[in-house]
């Protein structure tokens, strides 16, 4: 599992020894700073820009009728925004965008990072979008592949339009909060 | 376990990684650190939340990695393009028979 350091930033490696009560306990390879963090920790919410253009964003995406749902992660904070079948609870949730996004932390060694990632799953795609600063955006479709959108549209045209302006106003969150 | 690749359209290269991560096969120059990236992709991504995943995709900016489980092995695959269903359907019917 990949944890990042509170105080420096690095990338940690834990493995479940590193797991007690719900918390990460490691220290830092780095700057040997001793971390406790919580795995499962309160959603925080969007702003009000953000939340806006969240809505427009998700009445248009979930007129897909193969859109199952949706989750904006955290890799620190957690969930921050998800519209996902009440079936599953938070810590389903949370333990789908763990293993969504550990994979895309796994690329950054080569100065590429990973903007995108697909998992084909029997029954659904999982695909993964970074945002900014440890934000990733997960989709999650009806059947294994990428929907063709029922009015055309392209859908990796129509998506990273969005992610665009998703894009600027975490970014101006973060800078401006 | 031999497969020609070349007649894929967009494919740069291909990597066959033993499931202990060793390379097989190659035709890439460059292979570190994409042996170990996709290695931990490979581990990583073999299943999903207890489901086996059919294969797996990492895009960066200009390449797409397709990477494809074996019985006990695995072959990520380099493009320059998004590949179609079809294209991903036919690779997964042709390496699961390995």
């Amino acid at each position: 599992m990949i944890v990042f350091c509170e105080d420096c930033g690095q990338k940690n490696s834990i493995t479940a020894d590193h797991l007690v009560q719900n918390q990460a306990r490691f220290t830092c390879t780095v700057c040997l700073y001793e971390n406790i963090q919580s795995l499962v920790t309160p959603t925080r919410p969007p702003s009000a820009d953000i939340k806006s253009t969240l809505s427009l964003f998700y009445q248009q995406l979930y007129s897909n009728p193969n859109i199952l749902g949706s989750i904006i992660y955290h890799i620190r904070d957690g969930l921050i925004n998800h519209q996902m079948p009440d079936s599953l609870n938070k810590e389903d949730l949370i333990l789908l965008a763990q293993t969504a996004t550990r994979c895309m932390s796994l690329g950054n060694e080569t100065g590429d990072d990973i903007v995108e990632a697909e998992f084909s799953l029997p029954r659904h795609a999982i695909l993964v979008f970074y945002i900014c600063d440890q934000i990733y955006f997960i989709l999650v479709t009806r059947g294994c592949e990428i929907p063709a959108d029922p009015t055309g549209r392209d859908f990796h045209d129509f998506f990273t339009s969005y992610l665009g302006q998703i894009k600027t106003l975490f970014k101006n969150a973060n800078t401006h909060p | 376990m031999t497969h020609d690749f070349s007649n894929l359209a967009g494919c740069i290269g291909f990597l066959n990684l033993s499931k202990d991560g060793e390379v097989m096969s190659t035709n890439l120059t460059n292979t570190p650190p994409l042996d170990r990236m996709a290695f931990e992709w490979c581990k990583h991504s073999d299943h999903f939340g207890g489901t086996p995943v059919r294969f797996s995709r990492f895009t960066m900016k200009d390449r797409h990695v397709y990477v494809f489980k074996h019985k006990d092995c695995w072959t990520a695959l380099v493009f320059n393009r998004l590949l179609e269903p079809a294209e991903t359907d036919q690779l997964c019917d042709q390496l699961s028979v390995d």
